[in-house]
């Protein structure tokens, strides 16, 4: 059985030395799931930008490799490097993660004049809008959208496919002993697109609410501090995996309370493609509650596996009554645990990114042949 | 056979030697009944039209040197990338041109000036059989992004534009080498030659005691090209300044600056050197023969210049720095003199002859009859066609479309741009 080697291009990827955010974990999430899929008959090297190379195994079958970045951008996103080209050379595939940037642009340019079969995701990072204004979407063979939402934006002929999901539900479980929930989380990066100051606001005085997350924005986390004054809200800034995982496990819910229009006036077209928090949540067995936007109620069936709210006395309510009902949100816990087992794992989205891989790469065969 | 060239310049609006090599093979291949249309750049001075020459390329014409002094950094770093490396307009011309000529094969000449690196990665990316005639370290320029070139494009050239070269010298791919691209296909050594009418072989070669009528020539005499003039009027002041007087230097070529003049008074060379300004190339073969010698002080890394081999024919022997292009071609004492690039070295070479310690006459017959026979283009062309012929049989399956083609070129020349600007926008 001969191995196939899909590249995964990225700007940044999922570490502290990049950047720590749901769009720099989900690929590597994916790049697991085809691995798992596939019963080894895929390999992913995740390809990503640093001051120095490094090559590193990520897990069976994946690996990370950053290249040495040529300059320094002004933009995060619009890393690109000399060594791409070599860097994709043996690849059967490039899946490039982040369409509107100038890393995507250098990695459809190169990938393209190499021949290689090419997909691509967006993560909503725009940097940069020569792929839009050049239709430059139209050289990549597919695109792979995580949701109808992330889905509806792209202006492109190419085929859009949209996969759902991608949570370690393996590493993401449910308690295996009974735990005391007692608080709601939000966790993600802080963040005013999150729209954790509107949560704050909203919560009911007597309820506990952890935020966990990364603080990329010091005033909007400043603003956060000050909002939280006189109420119960604990800050986490400094949470590894396993912190993470026993906060889904404790909590009664996790809010993604994100918003088009932040608390400073920015609008943001596409806040959330996905919504991997809350994914994570419910394969935690915790209920997940979101605002009425973006992509994240396509992932909540609304009573049973969490709540969509449309204002702060939405929310308020369903937070009360979950704080105030264990079975209630056991119940839906498991249920939402069901549904990530079998829709949102990422060896099963793992397994639709593998049959169009399989697709993808057996036309670019036949057509050298 | 359908043969689409491409090339930055086409006469009359030429530079030198290269473009002048095209228009004679293009004019050769037509002759035999091939079809030959000519993609070049819009003349930087007004032309008649010809009906086999397309000029719907754009020129980033980089070879003015008052634009390196007047121009900022960032300004002529984008127009190197836009020379050198992609210039999306002219992928799209040449799009227009492989739709409506479609060409069985195309011939690449020169390409600095036109974007050639994006022009070579279109015909790539269309699996369009080409050829390319290699004067000049083309392949090595097109990959350079700041004056260097960059390992991650040579590699990339190396491994992607495989196909059926021509090089005027061996020295000349070595060269190239160094740069960093080892030609990847099919590569061949083929000299430069000499075209159309030549002179009869002389009947009487200079005889010592008689004045010694040297020539030397270029397309440009200045600052900007290297040709070595330099050295050759500084020979003259070595000669005199050891008491010989018996010898005339003509030097022909377009003025472009007063360095030579300049030189030539401060040397105090006047009476001996003059500067005769250009002659059309028919009419400087011609008037070879009414010289014993002809100088070629090239730059080292010449690969291989056209004029001493014109030279040839009428027994004009060439005396010639030992490490250029040319001297792999003809052999000391036998077809040529060869020195060391010095001004003495020229200045030895002269003397020895007028004192008669070197007799000219076997040389140049030599000489003539080897250009006869080896290196009159009507010699070379059938090689030429050939390999067009084998070029053209390549196998096009898997190509791209243009549309892809132009979409990567946008995307290349908008990268470049964005790239080069970037540090100076921070």
């Amino acid at each position: 059985m001969s191995v196939k080697k899909i590249a995964y291009l990225a700007p940044l990827y999922f570490d502290e030395k990049s950047y720590l955010g749901g769009g720099e974990r989900y690929p590597l999430n994916l790049a697991k799931g085809v691995v798992e899929a596939s019963d080894g008959r895929y390999e992913v090297e995740l390809i990503s930008f640093g001051e120095a190379p490094l090559r590193q195994s990520m897990a069976p079958g994946v690996t990370l490799r950053v290249l040495t970045a040529a300059g320094k951008p002004i933009h995060p996103l619009d890393m690109v490097s000399w060594e791409l080209p070599e860097a994709f050379s043996s690849a059967n595939l490039v899946h490039i993660h982040q369409a509107y940037t100038r890393c995507s642009e250098a990695g459809l340019l190169v990938a393209k004049q190499l021949r290689k079969p090419i997909c691509v995701t967006d993560h909503g990072g725009t940097s940069s809008p020569i792929v839009e204004h050049l239709g430059i979407l139209e050289l990549a063979d597919q695109i792979v959208a995580q949701s109808d939402f992330a889905a509806s934006f792209f202006r492109t002929s190419t085929p859009i496919q949209v996969i759902k999901g991608g949570v370690d539900a393996s590493r993401f479980t449910p308690s295996p002993t009974p735990v005391k929930r007692d608080r709601v989380l939000f966790l993600g990066r802080l963040l005013p697109h999150k729209g954790i100051d509107r949560l704050i606001a909203a919560m009911p005085p007597e309820l506990p609410l952890t935020v966990c997350g990364r603080a990329y924005d010091a005033p909007y986390f400043q603003l956060l501090q000050t909002l939280a004054e006189g109420k119960t809200v604990e800050f986490i800034t400094d949470a590894d995996d396993d912190r993470i995982l026993d906060l889904y496990r404790r909590a009664w819910a996790n809010i993604l309370p994100s918003v088009h229009l932040d608390c400073f006036g920015n609008l943001h077209t596409q806040p959330e493609l996905m919504g991997l928090s809350i994914l994570e949540a419910m394969a935690c067995g915790t209920p997940a509650i979101s605002s009425r936007i973006a992509a994240m109620p396509e992932f909540i069936v609304e009573g049973e596996t969490g709540f969509v709210f449309d204002d702060a006395d939405d929310l308020a309510s369903a937070l009360r009554m979950l704080a105030a009902n264990p079975d209630l949100v056991e119940w839906m816990g498991r249920r939402a645990r069901r549904r990530v087992e079998q829709e949102y794992d990422y060896r099963v989205a793992g397994g639709r990114l593998v049959q169009i891989y399989d697709r993808l790469i057996t036309r670019t065969w036949e057509v050298a042949a | 056979m359908k043969v689409l060239v491409i090339s930055n310049l086409y006469p009359p609006d030429a530079l030198g030697g290269y473009e002048m090599g095209c228009a004679q093979v293009v004019d050769a291949l037509r002759s035999r009944g091939h079809e030959v249309l000519v993609l070049t750049t819009a003349p930087r001075t007004p032309v008649s039209n010809t009906d086999h020459v397309l000029r719907t390329l754009r020129l980033t014409d980089l070879w003015v040197e008052y634009t390196h002094f007047r121009s900022a950094p960032v300004t002529l770093r984008l127009a190197e990338a836009e020379s050198h490396v992609i210039n999306a307009f002219n992928v799209h011309a040449l799009l227009a041109a492989l739709k409506d000529f479609e060409p069985d094969v195309v011939y690449v000449w020169g390409l600095t000036g036109i974007g050639g690196l994006g022009l070579m990665g279109c015909l790539h990316h269309l699996r369009i059989p080409w050829v390319w005639h290699l004067m000049d370290d083309i392949p090595a320029s097109i990959c350079k992004i700041d004056n260097r070139v960059i390992p991650a494009l040579a590699q990339q050239f190396e491994e992607q534009l495989s196909g059926h070269f021509l090089a005027c010298s061996q020295q000349l791919i070595n060269e190239i080498k160094r740069k960093g691209i080892s030609l990847p296909g099919e590569v061949e050594v083929l000299s430069n030659w000499v075209a159309g009418p030549i002179p009869p072989v002389r009947s009487t070669y200079y005889q010592p005691g008689t004045k010694l009528r040297i020539v030397a020539s270029a397309a440009h005499i200045g600052r900007t090209y290297d040709k070595g003039m330099d050295l050759v009027v500084k020979a003259a002041a070595h000669l005199r300044s050891r008491g010989i007087e018996n010898f005339a230097i003509d030097i022909f070529g377009k003025i472009d600056d007063t360095s030579c003049s300049d030189l030539i008074k401060s040397e105090g060379v006047c009476d001996h050197v003059r500067l005769r300004g250009p002659l059309r190339q028919s009419e400087l073969i011609a008037a070879y023969q009414d010289y014993d010698v002809f100088a070629f002080p090239a730059r080292l890394r010449e690969p291989c210049a056209f004029a001493p081999i014109e030279a040839g024919p009428s027994g004009c022997v060439p005396i010639m720095g030992q490490l250029g292009g040319n001297s792999e071609w003809f052999v000391h004492g036998v077809h040529c003199l060869k020195v060391p690039r010095t001004a003495q070295g020229f200045a030895q070479a002269w003397e020895a002859i007028i004192a008669g310690r070197i007799n000219l006459e076997p040389i140049g017959r030599r000489l003539a009859a080897l250009v006869r026979s080896d290196f009159h283009l009507e010699q070379l062309i059938p090689k030429i066609e050939r390999k067009l012929l084998l070029a053209a049989d390549q196998p096009r399956e898997g190509g791209g479309t243009s549309a892809e083609a132009y979409r990567l070129a946008l995307l290349a020349e908008r990268l470049a741009s964005f790239l080069i600007q970037e540090p100076y926008c921070a």
